[in-house]
């Protein structure tokens, strides 16, 4: 009766204690979070070697697939370099002619107050239930959490977590994710988040859009720099669909996002100076 | 007990690199199965609370910190959930394949369905027909698929461990 009751005193406690745990760690710039280097630490070097070993496997069988198609390609390209060629021209000239309106406009460079650190995704979301990955840069590498994490495209996330070893990176089609945006056509201030139902095709929603908007499908959102994580003007996506209701406010818009997450592979970290 | 420390750390850091890495080329449907369940319904069906309960605890928290979000949601729901299948493991037909795919089902079901609850506490519950029909149901039938390859190696772990623990008792004696 004694060890019973000793046993279920012991779960007890032990489930308070996790209830702290969650409790504590709630806030993703919580220290409790210094426990997860327990595990990302050592399974870091593995997951590496398991990501090493799926790009060696998907170069092998890759190759065979390669030799016809690039025959193709060759044609095609051949015709492309006399084109290209006279763009290069076109592109030396609007070069110079844009770096001297930047001058006259004394125009400071967006990002110049980021730097960029390029990292490759060593996992993904183990569960079913988020939209989060894992980097191969952490605390070591000068990550900070919220730092804003992109691809030559577009958003990709911000870095939620970040362990000695590794970080964690909240993409913007998970449902926990919201971002400040704007409509590139119309200048509108609206907030795109993750959707539970849009997250398994790699969509996201934008909410709150002003009645008077004027959103069609193909128009591009971008970041609006408010809220002071991500930097202004980072394309978003496009809009594909544009559902109305009669509530003000009600309206919203499925965006698909530039950045492919299902085939994403290497990121940018927009690390503070 | 240094040979069952030893196996449940590897356990755990082999559970955490499948889980995020391997597992991600097993999904069906965008789906994938949750071993730290299999896991913890084959530990609790051949050990004894106390070490069940741990296991729980510990596969739980693994999956935690490989989620990056809150800790210690699924170590407390798989704690929980050990502790009653351990109470009465002795009187199943544990290696029956049946026995084996009702137990980690019920078990899937029950635990996402509370880490759902969790999750949209302070949000709405309007997606549950949603995620149970597209989330919780695959992910549970997956996991009852995957318990019937995996039990007999982890019961063949455990017995190599009993073994190990049974010679070292009888040297020191």
């Amino acid at each position: 009766m004694k060890r019973f009751f000793t046993n279920k005193i012991l779960v007890v406690l032990i489930v308070i204690l996790l209830l702290g745990l969650a409790a504590v760690s709630y806030s993703e710039k919580s220290g409790a979070n210094i426990i997860s280097n327990i595990v990302s630490i050592p399974a870091a070097p593995l997951q590496k070697a398991v990501t090493f070993l799926d790009e060696k496997f998907k170069n092998f069988f890759g190759y065979f697939e390669d030799i016809k198609a690039t025959k193709n390609e060759n044609e095609e390209l051949k015709k492309r370099i006399s084109e290209l060629e006279r763009q290069v021209l076109d592109i030396e000239r609007l070069t110079k002619e844009n770096n001297q309106l930047r001058d006259a406009l004394n125009f400071k460079n967006r990002y110049e107050e980021y730097e960029f650190l390029g990292a490759s995704i060593i996992a993904k979301d183990p569960g079913n239930w988020f939209e989060v990955f894992t980097i191969d840069r952490g605390s070591k590498d000068g990550i900070e959490a919220d730092s804003p994490v992109i691809t030559a495209y577009g958003l990709v996330g911000r870095v939620s977590k970040v362990d000695l070893l590794t970080s964690k990176v909240v993409s913007i089609i998970d449902m926990d994710s919201t971002v400040s945006a704007r409509l590139s056509k119309s200048r509108d201030l609206i907030v795109v988040r993750g959707d539970v139902e849009l997250r398994n095709e790699g969509k996201c929603r934008a909410d709150y859009i002003p009645p008077d908007a004027d959103v069609l499908p193909g128009d591009t959102i971008e970041t609006s720099g408010i809220g002071g994580i991500f930097p202004k003007g980072i394309i978003i996506g496009k809009v594909v669909k544009v559902v109305q209701s009669e509530g003000h406010y009600d309206s919203y818009a499925i965006i698909e996002p530039v950045v492919d997450f299902k085939r994403l592979e290497d990121v940018i970290v927009l690390k503070k100076k | 007990m240094k040979y069952r420390i030893a196996a449940a750390i590897l356990l755990l850091l082999l559970v955490a690199v499948v889980q995020s890495s391997i597992l991600g080329y097993m999904e069906i449907f965008l789906i994938r199965p949750n071993i730290t369940i299999v896991l913890m319904v084959i530990v609790a069906l051949l050990r004894k609370p106390v070490e069940s309960a741990t296991m729980g605890l510990l596969l739980g928290l693994t999956m935690d910190i490989m989620m990056g979000k809150t800790l210690g949601w699924y170590a407390l729901l798989l704690f929980l959930a050990s502790i009653p299948i351990s109470l009465i493991n002795e009187k199943l037909y544990r290696e029956k394949v049946l026995v084996l795919f009702s137990f980690a089902f019920s078990a899937t079901v029950a635990i996402e369905t509370l880490f759902f609850l969790i999750l949209f506490l302070f949000k709405s519950y309007s997606y549950f027909p949603f995620i149970f029909m597209k989330v919780i149901l695959p992910e549970a039938l997956y996991n009852s698929i995957l318990i019937i390859p995996l039990f007999w190696p982890v019961s063949k772990l455990y017995a190599l461990l009993d073994m190990l623990d049974i010679r070292r008792n009888r040297v020191s004696s």
